[in-house]
């Protein structure tokens, strides 16, 4: 059904008029509402967008997110120092005092970046109605699926509201860096 | 081509913002501009707020391309959040506070000189081109937000402190007509904004809120600066009306010696336990206090807490040390340190003064700011000290309740028994953002009749004529002041100086000592002063022309009177004016000597 609705969509663009012009946008991604525009357009195979219009090749060398969101956490929250370092040899205070400090900031930046929220408003222990056509991604079921449409929320799952990360604009050869080694001069 | 948008630009002396609203719209909503910043070699992210710093990187730096920013707004420059993080660092390379400087009478505004006492071979900015390249930053931002609508051509408010004098203003104007600003921006007093963004989000129902015969004291404490004003609620046929009839000095402390000085007390703890904080440390202390400088005040909050200082190098944990600061010890610090109990009468304590002070920003002596403030309200008249009924707060410093508490405590505790007690106006969830968003606001409501705060000059203005007579060698002739700019001299003014004529040399540069008073408020345009205390009149930059020979007859010198000028847009002018015919000329400051070295 998908080839054939690709095909469907090849021939249109090829034909050009409003169908034409939707597609460019929705391949561009200029459709502000991006439910909407799932819901309607289906995104097409991959081979097809090849074939009606080459992707031009980013110039300049982009770094993955990952990468950019683990050097922001270090950066301002110092993450990794803290995840790398071996915790056998200290006590639990001497790591808390750390810890407590670096995960402050670590909320700062994932509250700026991702604006994390609970996914439900309900709070733990209260009880929900699930939707008929539930997502996995979004209900994580337990218990008898029976029939019962109520049940506890027991986590209330989290999402994101945006993802806004720094841009990156360095050298092909830094971008895998998380962190620039630190060189002092005067020591 | 006429503007689309009401743009204000808060140049802060830490943080910068933009703020906008559409010309069309019959009532404004205001926005604030994103700023894209590098944070980091290579990473740009964009925020609401600019910090005013900027770092100067090395050539070598700025050649691998990492500091580029698209469109190339300047070269050899990294402005905004990146800076700040920097400059604690590296005070060599980061100018801060070029504000500040901005104002500072006693250096040359426009020569190369920040950073201050740099060691480091780096081309140095005047506090003038500092100034207008934060403004570029902005410009950019804007521009690249609204790429059909340059900022050029909109209607633009710049806010500058209340307490700037009218050679900083100029400076100001200068910086930022050579930034690309619109030729017929307007500069407006920050307390003023705030005071609008107030009004804005009140509506019409402001004039439920006051009444005649308010004061209302707007008390902004930014970063590094603070800034006193008084509006006074008047009627005039029936209508209530807004006038600003007082401002302070420039007083230059705020948040940032908060932080210091708590930095500066568990420093101490530290030392007191075995652990000496190597300069990094220290630096990084000081950010944590800055960090924690709020919930550290936070009624209910944990008590004591733990202020930690992370170990340098990828040894987080192991190079982690602490220490505990009880709330009694910030509260005594920060709200008694900086907001004393204190009679209205209280004074600040002055700056010793000794042989050798070294030139550098003039940081308040006194931290205590209700001292400055009760100082600033008893200094507006001789006899009783003004009672504010309202107060409005600005500044990032009052996010802590504590301070906010403390302050309306005192401020309260100096009205009249009897009296009601004073009010808080506005809210708090745009302290950050108030003055660009009031000056935006305040574009805006030129062209669609919104209230106007009046109150022209918040000084008196002198220049400086010495007296005829016999010259004593070795002892300077005796030095008036003639008035030329009265209290409260409005926008859109013009005032010929009744005065004795005063002789100007032709074909030499002729110049004027002169001063501004903030609490002269009765002396009228053309009186003469022959002596006055010295906290009564400021000295600021000289004024001074040169008389072309071919302009004039032959006699060597010209008898001229004064002339002095207030445009629509608050740029201050003083003209020479011939008595014998239709000549005059114009004075400019001179910021390039210092008038008192």
């Amino acid at each position: 059904m998908r080839i054939g609705l690709a095909f469907q969509l090849f021939f249109k663009a090829l034909a050009g008029g409003k169908t034409a012009d939707d597609l460019q946008a929705v391949l561009q991604g200029k459709v502000s509402d991006s439910k909407t525009a799932a819901a309607s357009l289906p995104a097409p195979e991959p081979k097809v967008v090849t074939e009606s219009k080459p992707v031009p090749k980013p110039v300049t060398p982009i770094q993955s997110e990952a990468i950019t969101l683990l050097a922001t956490l270090q950066r301002e929250a110092r993450l990794i120092d803290l995840v790398q370092e071996p915790l056998e040899q200290y006590p639990d205070a001497q790591v808390g005092a750390a810890a407590r400090d670096v995960l402050r900031d670590t909320r700062k930046v994932l509250e700026r970046v991702c604006g994390i929220k609970p996914l439900l408003p309900e709070t733990e222990g209260n009880k929900v109605d699930l939707p008929t056509d539930a997502s996995p991604m979004r209900w994580k079921i337990t218990g008898s699926a029976s029939g019962n449409k109520r049940g506890v929320v027991v986590h209330p799952g989290w999402q994101a509201t945006h993802c806004q990360l720094p841009q990156w604009n360095g050298n092909a050869a830094d971008a895998l860096v998380i962190a620039p080694a630190e060189v002092d001069l005067n020591a | 081509m006429s503007a689309r948008f009401a743009v204000g630009i808060d140049l802060g002396t830490t943080n910068s913002v933009v703020a906008y609203c559409d010309l069309a719209e019959e009532k404004a909503s205001v926005q604030l501009v994103p700023i894209p910043q590098f944070v980091a070699p290579g990473q740009i992210e964009t925020f609401y707020s600019l910090p005013s710093f900027l770092y100067l990187p090395t050539p070598e730096q700025w050649a691998s391309g990492v500091w580029k920013l698209e469109g190339d707004p300047y070269q050899n420059l990294v402005i905004g959040a990146y800076a700040r993080q920097v400059s604690a660092e590296q005070p060599d390379r980061t100018i801060a506070a070029a504000k500040s400087w901005l104002c500072h009478s006693r250096i040359d505004r426009r020569s190369p000189l920040l950073p201050w006492n740099s060691n480091e071979p780096v081309e140095k900015l005047s506090p003038v081109d500092a100034s207008k390249y934060l403004l570029l930053h902005l410009i950019d931002a804007w521009n690249k937000c609204h790429p059909d609508a340059p900022l050029s051509e909109q209607k633009v408010v710049l806010t500058v402190p209340a307490s700037f004098d009218m050679a900083a203003r100029e400076l100001t104007r200068e910086a930022a007509i050579a930034a690309g600003l619109p030729e017929h921006f307007i500069l407006l007093e920050e307390p003023q904004a705030a005071l609008y963004h107030w009004l804005q989000s009140k509506g019409d129902q402001w004039r439920r809120a006051v009444k005649k015969g308010d004061v209302i004291f707007v008390c902004d404490v930014g970063g590094g600066t603070t800034d006193l004003t008084l509006v006074q609620v008047e009627e005039e046929q029936g209508e209530l009306v807004l006038k600003r009839i007082a401002v302070g000095n420039h007083l230059l402390v705020g948040g940032d010696n908060m932080d210091l000085a708590l930095a500066h007390f568990l420093s101490q703890k530290f030392a007191a336990r075995g652990t000496k904080l190597n300069p990094w440390q220290s630096v990084s202390l000081w950010h944590s206090c800055r960090k924690a400088k709020e919930s550290l005040l936070t009624v209910g909050g944990q008590d004591p807490q733990t202020i930690a200082v992370l170990g340098r190098g990828s040894r987080l944990i192991g190079g982690t040390v602490q220490t505990e600061i009880s709330r009694a010890e910030a509260e005594n610090i920060l709200i008694d340190g900086f907001f004393p109990l204190c009679p209205v009468d209280a004074l600040p304590q002055r700056q010793p003064q000794s042989g050798f002070q070294e030139i550098g920003l003039p940081y308040e002596h006194d931290t205590g700011i209700t001292k400055h403030i009760a100082s600033f309200l008893s200094s507006q008249s001789s006899s009783v000290a003004v009672r504010p009924t309202h107060l409005l707060f600005n500044g990032g410093v009052f996010k802590a309740g504590a301070f906010r508490e403390r302050l309306t405590q005192v401020v309260s505790s100096w009205s009249e028994a009897g009296s009601p007690a004073v009010k808080v106006l506005g809210d708090l969830d745009d302290l950050d953002h108030a003055v660009a968003c009031g000056a935006a606001y305040y574009a805006w409501s030129t062209s669609h009749g919104g209230i106007r705060i009046r109150g022209g000059t918040a000084r008196s203005y002198y220049v400086g004529i010495e007296s005829a007579g016999l010259a004593v060698p070795g002892i300077p002739r005796p030095l008036q002041a003639l008035c030329v700019v009265p209290f409260g001299m409005e926008e859109g003014t013009a005032i010929d100086v009744q005065s004795r004529e005063v002789g100007l040399i032709v074909g030499q540069p002729v110049s004027f000592r002169f001063f501004a008073s903030p609490n002269r408020k009765e002396d009228k345009p053309g009186h003469m002063l022959k002596w006055w205390d010295e906290e009564e009149l400021i000295e600021t930059a000289p004024m001074e022309l040169v008389l072309q020979a071919e302009a004039v007859p032959d006699e060597g010198f010209v008898p001229v009177k004064f002339h002095s000028k207030i445009t629509e847009l608050g740029v201050f002018e003083l003209w020479c004016q011939s008595v014998r015919d239709n000549q005059r000329w114009k004075l400019e400051f001179n910021v390039r000597e210092d008038a008192e070295v």
